[in-house]
């Protein structure tokens, strides 16, 4: 039954199985009865993609040696999956609302959508995972070879170097290139799902639990009768080792760590995690049911070792124990089931991997590259070609890297080192995630520090396995510098490699993220970045983060040059249903909703750092000033506090605010009464009332103040010389003082910064005479004179010397940066002994007039 | 925005109850409560450390089970 031309037979069939499954689930999606939908299942077996053959294979191997020891691989990512609804729901939400589809994309739109960061993840990705695919070819190839040689059990050592033409692992390369370029690239679709290739994955996910689960019960139950035997009998032999967790305690905590990232920061996993979810409810099912499908393929991890370590020992490979034990036992169906379930390990990890990565590569390596270049054509094509060249790429490189370190033990530990390479994007990630302090320099020290060390103490350690690096480099340290050596950096003992290298690389990439970002000051749009990403989950009203100058047509003419005909006017239709769009051809400018959807289509297909390049140079380099970060900021985090206001101030305004109206006129009616009826003008009664009449009319003006505070809307509904009046009323009955303001009837054609920043001068003049000059009378006169606006604020208080006062002290050089950011200027006329004007002039007319709101 | 300050509020308790589970999970599973259970014995032969674990593990699970079936 295991004849080598059957085992080929069986392969090739169950690789043609899942091209039906795969074409399968992307016809049911074609045909809008998506297989994906429901309650999640389908999801969370994909996300099992996690086990691959390295621990199908090697975690039997790792128990072998360490019993328990390999639980961590596991245990790590329950936990990460039981927080899943406070990490990768968010990540969820944040992907889906800015069409992010790689993990270097997020990155890099986290940060101020920086090309250089994305390009970095995408580097480190390709460098760190390429050896964990040529372990996943090596799996293929030596357990093709031992079910070969059959019956004879062969130690994988021994299997030596397989001719070229003979090495099924190439083939098995080639036709799962073949497979993820028809199911991973067939298109190319702004949300980059993938339906048959997540239906195919979850089935192979399936298929190695059946095929582990059958060769447990099958050893535990078919050669021995249940745990209790078998753990007798190997307690018998001598075999402890696997009952505990030997000396393995040490890097228990750091492997759980690790495996935590891992689970969501591994591309594969990210690819469908993240990129292929279709409903964020479905997490809730991976929560649960992920983990419990770990726990069952790991159940018979430490019985299937401890059966090895009895029937075969030293003789033969651990890592190969899955498949060896049933060999030897002559359970020859068992053994090509199990030889399939770790076929279906590896292809899987495989084919998401080179997707996730290839992604990585054509968005955040080459089409910033092709923009940078000035590349004009379609750019949709390119990328398709790219993504195609380039899974070939990385099926070939994954597989000489397999030929060239095959020889020794390089391979075997690739699957953590790996693991820690991925781990380096945590504190991005992660802090991105919940931090809004983290900046894109920050990034940048921090990842270029922790992948140097990672380089340095785990990658360059695997070389000396090769032979491409000396033993000497490991034992006496470059040069002979001891304490340069790469698993003891300054001398430090006592650790395993992993805990060694993540120690290093973690305190450099955390301490960079974080020391260089608290010292730098973020540019405006990663603050604005960092707002959208941080209340991702508060829900804020789309944000305007390009100011539209640009024209309607102008923007469907880049979605047509870079994405097709037919992609652009579906995105234009898409937008039309939601607003007045009509013509697509218009010369009119679009308006900032447009310019943000062309840009989040953009995004879907090119990456969001490429589709800021593509739109800026139609619409120019965008100018963020502050105050639009501020609006943004306050867009963002602030949309519920401001309709709680607004609702607080309507309130205020129906109820308080007429009660003292009311209260007002009547006071005032009862007074002309008493009088009236021959009260005495001066008595006890009448003065009494003039008083309540005063202290009811202060409440109404504070009242309107407050209620002008509480709406800051209010100031572009009033006009300035209104609002000025109901702040000043405020102020004046507060303070005890007069304030008198002289404005025109008519409302000032001002645009809404240029009244926003006089306001903001008139209130600042005030409050500083307030509070500096002790006033009685102040006066705010407002003038339009023939070539602009002039505001006067003078006040009988005492002055000052403006050519000796610290002006900062007073807030002076506050109200001159605010005229001259709308090109007007501030004139200060003040002796130390009389009175102080402040005149604001700001010459008009206007630019913007009117600028709709 | 306005989904119910209801909904939310169940939303930040799920998330908040999930937090805690995680958390004792990962107390269960590393050291110093694990090396309690890592002492080398059996019970009717089977390691106590794999039973510990094993059961940590689906009781983590179990919790987690119950929290999302009560959430909807």
């Amino acid at each position: 039954m295991l004849q080598t031309w059957f085992v080929i037979t069986v392969s090739i069939a169950y690789l043609g199985v899942l091209f039906a499954v795969a074409f399968y689930g992307d016809r049911r999606a074609d045909t809008g009865r998506s297989l994906l939908g429901g309650r999640g299942t389908v999801y969370a077996l994909s996300l099992a993609v996690y086990a691959t053959s390295w621990t199908y294979y090697g975690s039997v191997g790792r128990a072998a040696t360490t019993g328990v020891g390999f639980l961590p691989i596991y245990l790590g990512p329950t936990i990460m999956l039981t927080l899943g609804w406070l990490v990768l729901r968010r990540i969820i939400r944040i992907s889906r609302r800015h069409r992010i589809t790689s993990l270097a994309d997020f990155v890099s739109a986290r940060y101020g959508k920086s090309v250089t960061l994305g390009g970095l993840v995408a580097v480190i990705a390709v460098v760190g995972v390429i050896p964990y695919i040529a372990l996943q070819l090596k799996a293929v190839s030596n357990t093709f070879e031992i079910i070969r040689r059959h019956p004879v059990i062969t130690p994988s050592s021994e299997l030596g170097q397989v001719p070229l033409l003979q090495d099924t692992a190439l083939y098995v390369a080639l036709l799962l290139a073949g497979f993820t370029i028809l199911f991973g690239t067939r298109h190319l679709d702004a949300t980059e799902r993938h339906e048959g290739m997540v239906t195919a994955i979850a089935f192979e996910s399936i298929v190695k639990l059946v095929a582990f689960v059958a060769a447990g019960v099958g050893v535990v139950w078919g050669l021995y009768n249940g745990f209790g035997d078998l753990f007798a009998r190997a307690s018998a032999a001598g075999q402890t080792a696997v009952f505990g967790l030997s000396d393995t305690t040490g890097s228990w905590v750091w492997l759980n760590i690790l495996s935590m990232l891992a689970i969501i920061l591994l591309p594969r996993q990210w690819q469908v995690a993240v990129v292929e979810n279709v409903e964020e409810r479905h997490v809730k099912r991976a929560m649960w049911l992920t983990p419990l499908y770990m726990l069952v393929i790991s159940l018979f991890v430490v019985p299937i070792a401890a059966a090895g370590l009895v029937r075969l020992g030293g003789a033969v490979d651990a890592d190969t124990y899955l498949l060896t034990v049933p060999m030897a036992a002559g359970q020859e169906a068992l053994t090509l089931l199990v030889f399939v379930g770790g076929l279906s390990a590896a292809t899987g990890m495989i084919i998401v991997e080179t997707v996730a990565l290839s992604t990585m590569v054509s968005n955040s390596l080459v089409v910033p590259a092709l923009l940078h270049r000035g590349y004009r054509g379609n750019l949709a094509r390119a990328i398709l070609i790219t993504r195609r060249v380039a899974i070939v790429a990385l099926m070939l490189l994954g597989y000489v890297y397999f030929r060239l370190a095959s020889e020794g033990a390089a391979l075997a530990s690739m699957g953590l080192v790996s693991f820690a390479a991925v781990a380096q994007f945590a504190p991005a990630i992660l802090g991105g995630l919940f931090w809004k302090g983290g900046t894109r320099n920050g990034v940048l020290v921090g990842l270029c520090g922790g992948f140097a060390v990672w380089l340095y103490t785990l990658l360059l350690p695997t070389f000396t396995a090769t032979g491409w690096l000396p033993q000497t480099f490991l034992d006496d340290g470059p040069f002979g510098i001891s304490w340069l050596r790469p698993e003891h950096l300054l001398g430090i003992n006592g650790m395993d490699n992993i805990s060694h290298g993540m120690f290093w690389s973690m305190l450099l990439n955390i301490g960079g993220y974080v020391g260089v970002s608290l010292l730098g000051h973020p540019k405006a749009r990663e603050q604005a970045q960092a707002v959208l990403f941080v209340d991702a989950l508060a829900d804020p009203e789309r944000p305007r983060l390009l100011r539209g100058r640009v024209s309607v047509a102008s923007l469907h003419e880049v979605l047509r040059r870079y994405m097709g005909g037919r992609a652009a006017d579906r995105a234009f239709e898409e937008y039309a249903r939601e607003s007045a769009l009509d013509d697509f051809q218009s010369t009119k400018d679009a308006d900032a909703g447009l310019v943000h959807h062309v840009e989040t289509v953009l995004a879907g297909a090119v990456g969001a750092a490429s589709a800021r390049i593509i739109l800026t140079s139609v619409a120019g380099e965008e100018q963020l000033r502050i105050e639009e970060v501020m609006e943004m900021l306050d867009e963002a985090s602030q949309v519920a506090a401001l309709e709680e206001r607004h609702r607080l101030a309507r309130e205020l305004h129906d109820s308080v605010s007429q009660a003292l109206f009311s209260m007002t006129l009547h006071t005032r009616a009862v007074e002309l009464a008493v009088q009236r009826e021959g009260g005495d003008p001066d008595g006890k009664v009448a003065r009494g009332l003039k008083e309540l009449r005063s202290l009811t009319q202060g409440a109404l003006s504070e009242m309107r103040a407050s209620l002008f505070q509480l709406r800051p809307d209010a100031l572009h509904e009033d006009g300035l010389a209104e609002a000025i009046r109901k702040q000043s009323a405020a102020i004046a009955s507060r303070e005890g003082l007069d304030i008198v303001v002289d404005a025109p009837d008519y409302r000032l054609a001002l645009d809404d910064r240029a009244e926003e920043e006089l306001f903001r001068v008139v209130q600042e003049a005030v409050h500083n005479s307030v509070k500096h000059a002790r006033p009685r009378r102040i006066d705010i006169r407002i003038e339009e004179v023939s070539d602009g606006v002039v505001i006067e604020v003078t006040d009988d208080g005492t002055g000052f010397d403006p050519a000796t006062v610290r002006s900062a002290g007073m807030g002076l050089s506050g109200m001159r940066e605010r005229m001259n950011r709308i090109g007007g200027e501030l004139v200060i006329d003040s002796v130390p002994t009389g009175s102080t004007t402040i005149r604001a002039v700001l010459p008009v007319p206007s630019p913007h007039p009117g600028q709709p709101r | 925005m306005r989904r119910g300050t209801n909904g939310t509020r169940d939303d930040g308790r799920f998330t908040g109850l999930t937090v805690f589970v995680a958390v004792f999970g990962f107390v269960l599973f590393v050291p110093p409560l694990l090396s309690v259970f890592d002492q080398g014995h059996q019970v009717l032969h089977v390691p106590v450390v794999w039973v510990y674990l094993f059961g940590a593990w689906a009781v983590v699970i179990a919790l987690v089970t119950v929290l999302v079936r009560r959430s909807g």
